[in-house]
């Protein structure tokens, strides 16, 4: 007999009750907060390191491993707490102002569907221009490397969650005079948070597999190593024993990544549950046990609800009612009323705004001139075929990857223990840097199987890619799945379909629309992987295929890993084919994605929507 | 008089061509009255109901409540709505206090009102629970209390009872009517949309027929009944028949 699922929830989520098999760790910890002072206590240490030895650049060493993680950690936390500013900020305000959304929007988008590491170079430069280049100049520019690298599908997830949002909502607190501070946390802030924290997760996980671009940086001759996991991994590769640091390294992102995802992520789940917009009947079990019960009944998320946010609440309206001298009047004024306010606002943003548009152009401009000027490389002439053959590898990953991944999720459909042990392990897996999987590659690949060197190497390539695509394509699939509702696969089973007529009449249908969303991103992580595994650098021996990933990797040579390719560019040729490659990169991607994925993704969510 | 339309237009304009969804509209409600807005759908009731609780600006015209005219939300009004616009992360409590909150009514005072109305509406034992583990009707009991709560001179309804099933629908009009009537309660003036002939005449003292593209006023009809109205008698369904016979016609 098939268990119905429960209705609709993303798989971000864990069950509404601790599975069995965990209960007995859950009661070990004597208090919820523990999993916070355990990260805090991690932290402290890791910085208070940081200032005591001040070290920049040292061998990789296996007992300062647990002091790399804290560090690279509280670099991860920090561009994590920028992210959701810039997010919330910028979300709130495209889904609001529609002028602002037209230019807000396409520029998410793209930022969010390209490979983010191509644009590290550029992105340093401008970091290390405003920030210098002693420690604390380092660390900002690594910060900004990781914010570059998580906060653009946040921010496109706060403007979706406010838009998705009834309408009626938004009236009925307009009726009531709920304005201000009090509408930002009783409606726009928790409309976001399922979509917010789904995205969190991912933006962790690209943070995670960007770290080793991060904490490596190069400027212009120079490499300036930031100590951490990401710099450990990097180093591993070319140090005496690459397998044993390797290992040792990815061992211990995996453990923090699992520590996250048991202690801030899963719990954070279960209470997101309660701000998804669906007000159907349901069981939701308000569990007050473990480390949620301290987000609902802890005494720092009390304090900080009576003295931040009741206070600033009642100060609003009480502002509002005084700007618009109606304290005490029964008739609140529409905010358009402030008319000549208004017309100044708009006219400034309008100026802003194309004062903005004029400055890119122009710089944009003068940048290409410039960088031309300094020559253009022969290898840029094979930036169409080194394109083409990545898009097959990509293509190639993608499919491997639908093979097994369908296949698995349609099995584990009905074990949703499973379901959350996949989630967690495509999310750990994720966050695994290329670099850090390079070992098993290189000596499997490379190595030990008789391929010959170019389709040993093609080979490793296909299965960093893999690592890069798959997890994004079971994450989605997790997660379209499980919003099949369970009276439907009822009503498939009363039927008497076969197993096949069922896959084909109700699961692929009710999929498709989570499949070609998963696309993009998986393209996106596709493109990402293309960098690091298409030129591989291990034990001091350097291999590579033709395509853009490799060229990208020539033309910011010196760039992480450190590669020996014999033959260096001139300065000025390089960023000449970094320019062209990322623009004609970019012009692929934002085309194939407006002309082939966004139209396939639109009509299968408008054909197989699942509610009606 | 309590709320009067002066001269109302309203027109949308969108990327089409303008709409005109309602024109030269001209209502008098006196405070203590029932008044229900019936017509089909798209007619303009709902809003109208907009437009008396200035959550819309007319096009044209003028509302004038308590003579003043209006230029703004009026919080004077409480809206009730037909798919309930509860949030669905905050309690029954919560819900009910946001409204009161937003009002700057101080807490202790806020929890003690909401309370009260809570449980007028039936929903005492209920105060901690979500909307989504509450049935359609105590949904929309939260609603009303939403509503009541902040002591209203007018009450909005906008199609509160057709989301329900019917017999819930059946309890929660004579409890309106109790909380209607009810001395100890400030609300005595209510405006309520509804597509539902039956339900207009079994309530409102008055029943507007609003018709036509764009909507005007077909008829305003007293409903000169005794409470309570007994639907099998014979004024009862000579009462609908008129009302159903008018609408035909539009």
């Amino acid at each position: 007999m098939n268990v119905p699922l429960q209705p609709a929830h993303g798989i971000c989520r864990s069950s509404r009750r601790w599975p069995r098999w965990r209960n007995p760790t859950l009661n070990a910890i004597p208090r919820p907060g523990t999993g916070w002072a355990l990260l805090a206590a991690a932290i402290l240490a890791g910085l208070l390191q940081r200032s005591v030895l001040g070290r920049v650049h040292v061998p990789v060493r296996a007992w300062q491993l647990p002091l790399d993680a804290a560090e690279s950690l509280a670099r991860m936390i920090v561009s994590y707490i920028a992210s959701l500013l810039f997010a919330i900020s910028v979300g709130v305000y495209a889904a609001r102002n529609q002028r602002a959304e037209r230019i807000i929007l396409p520029i998410l988008d793209i930022l969010q569907s390209i490979p983010i590491v191509s644009f590290f170079p550029a992105a340093l430069a401008v970091a290390a221009a405003l920030f210098g280049g002693g420690r604390l100049g380092m660390e900002l520019s690594a910060v900004v490397l990781i914010f570059t690298s998580m906060a653009w599908n946040m921010a496109f997830s706060v403007y979706e969650s406010l838009r998705m949002m009834p309408p009626q909502t938004m009236e009925a607190a307009e009726s009531f005079g709920i304005r201000g501070v009090q509408r930002f946390f009783a409606i726009t802030l928790p409309v976001c948070i399922p979509g917010l924290l789904y995205n969190s997760i991912v933006s962790w996980a690209a943070g995670w597999f960007a770290l080793t671009a991060c904490e490596i940086l190069t400027l212009g001759n120079q490499n300036v190593t930031l100590p951490g996991l990401g710099s450990f991994l990097g180093e591993a590769v070319n140090s005496r024993h690459p397998i044993l640091y390797n290992i040792l390294g990815a061992g211990t992102l995996m453990a923090v990544v699992l520590m996250l995802e048991f202690f801030i992520w899963r719990p954070l789940a279960v209470w997101a549950e309660r701000f998804k917009y669906e007000m159907s009947v349901s069981t939701l079990s308000r569990d007050h046990r473990g480390i949620l019960g301290w987000y609902q009944n802890g005494r720092l998320p009390r304090l900080a609800m009576d003295f931040v946010v009741h206070p600033l609440n009642r100060a609003t309206s009480a502002f509002i009612r005084r700007l618009h001298g109606t304290a005490g009047s029964i008739i609140l004024p529409r905010v358009e009323v402030v008319r000549p306010m208004v017309r100044v606002w708009n006219a400034s943003q309008r100026t802003l705004g194309w004062l903005v548009i004029v400055v890119l152009v122009i710089g944009g401009g003068y940048f290409t001139w410039h960088v031309i000027a300094g020559g253009v490389s022969p290898m840029a002439r094979n930036i169409p075929v080194a394109i083409g053959l990545s898009y097959l590898r990509i293509l190639l990953a993608y499919l491997l990857s639908l093979a097994w991944v369908i296949p698995t999720v349609v099995w584990a459909r009905n074990h949703p223990r499973i379901l959350r042990m996949l989630s967690s392990v495509s999310q750990s897996l994720a966050s695994m840097p290329p670099i850090a999987l390079l070992f098993i590659v290189v000596s499997v690949f490379v190595r030990h199987l008789n391929l010959g060197r170019h389709w040993g190497v093609e080979l490793a390539c296909l299965f960093l890619l893999m690592n890069g695509v798959q997890w994004y394509v079971l994450y989605n699939m997790l997660g379209g799945i499980s919003k099949i509702p369970g009276d439907l696969i009822e009503a498939t089973d009363a039927m008497g379909l076969s197993r096949m007529m069922k896959f084909k009449k109700l699961i692929l249908p009710a999929i498709l629309p989570s499949l070609f969303t998963g696309t993009i991103t998986a393209f996106g992580g596709g493109w990402n992987t293309l960098i690091f595994s298409e030129s591989i650098s291990y034990a001091n021996h350097y291999y590579h295929v033709l395509g853009i990933g490799w060229l990208l990797d020539v033309a910011s040579v010196g760039n992480n890993p450190p590669i020996a390719t014999g033959k260096p560019l001139p300065d000025g040729q390089s960023s000449s084919l970094l320019l062209l490659g990322v623009a004609s990169l970019i012009l692929l991607i934002v085309i194939l994605n407006r002309f082939v994925w966004k139209r396939l993704q639109a009509w299968a969510v408008d054909r197989f929507r699942l509610d009606y | 008089m309590l709320l009067k339309l002066e001269n109302i237009s309203k027109v949308y304009q969108s990327d089409g061509p303008p709409a005109t969804i309602l024109a030269n509209l001209n209502i008098n409600v006196d405070a203590g009255q029932f008044v229900c807005f019936v017509g089909p759908s798209g007619c303009g009731k709902s809003t109208t109901l907009r437009l008396i609780n200035g959550l819309l600006p007319p096009t044209t015209g003028k509302v004038y409540f308590k003579d003043k005219p209006l230029s703004g939300i009026n919080l004077q009004c409480a809206l009730v709505f037909q798919n309930f616009a509860l949030l669905p992360w905050l309690t029954v409590t919560q819900n009910v206090l946001l409204a009161l909150e937003a009002r700057g009514m101080q807490l202790p005072a806020a929890k003690k009102r909401a309370a009260y109305y809570i449980d007028k509406v039936g929903l005492d034992g209920f105060e901690a629970a979500y909307p989504r583990e509450l049935s359609g009707g105590m949904k929309q009991r939260v609603g009303i209390a939403r509503a009541l709560s902040v002591e209203p001179e007018l009450l909005l309804m906008d199609e509160p009872f057709s989301a329900l099933d019917p017999l819930t629908s059946i309890n929660l009009r004579e409890e309106l009517l109790d909380i209607w009537a009810d001395p100890n309660l400030a609300v005595s003036t209510v405006i309520m949309v509804t597509h539902n002939i039956e339900e207009a005449v079994e309530l409102a003292d008055r029943v507007v027929l609003i018709g036509g593209r764009p909507g005007r006023i077909i008829a305003d009809i007293e409903i000169a009944l005794a409470r309570p109205r007994h639907k099998n008698s014979e004024e009862f369904s000579r009462y609908v028949d008129s009302i159903f016979s008018l609408m035909a016609e539009i």
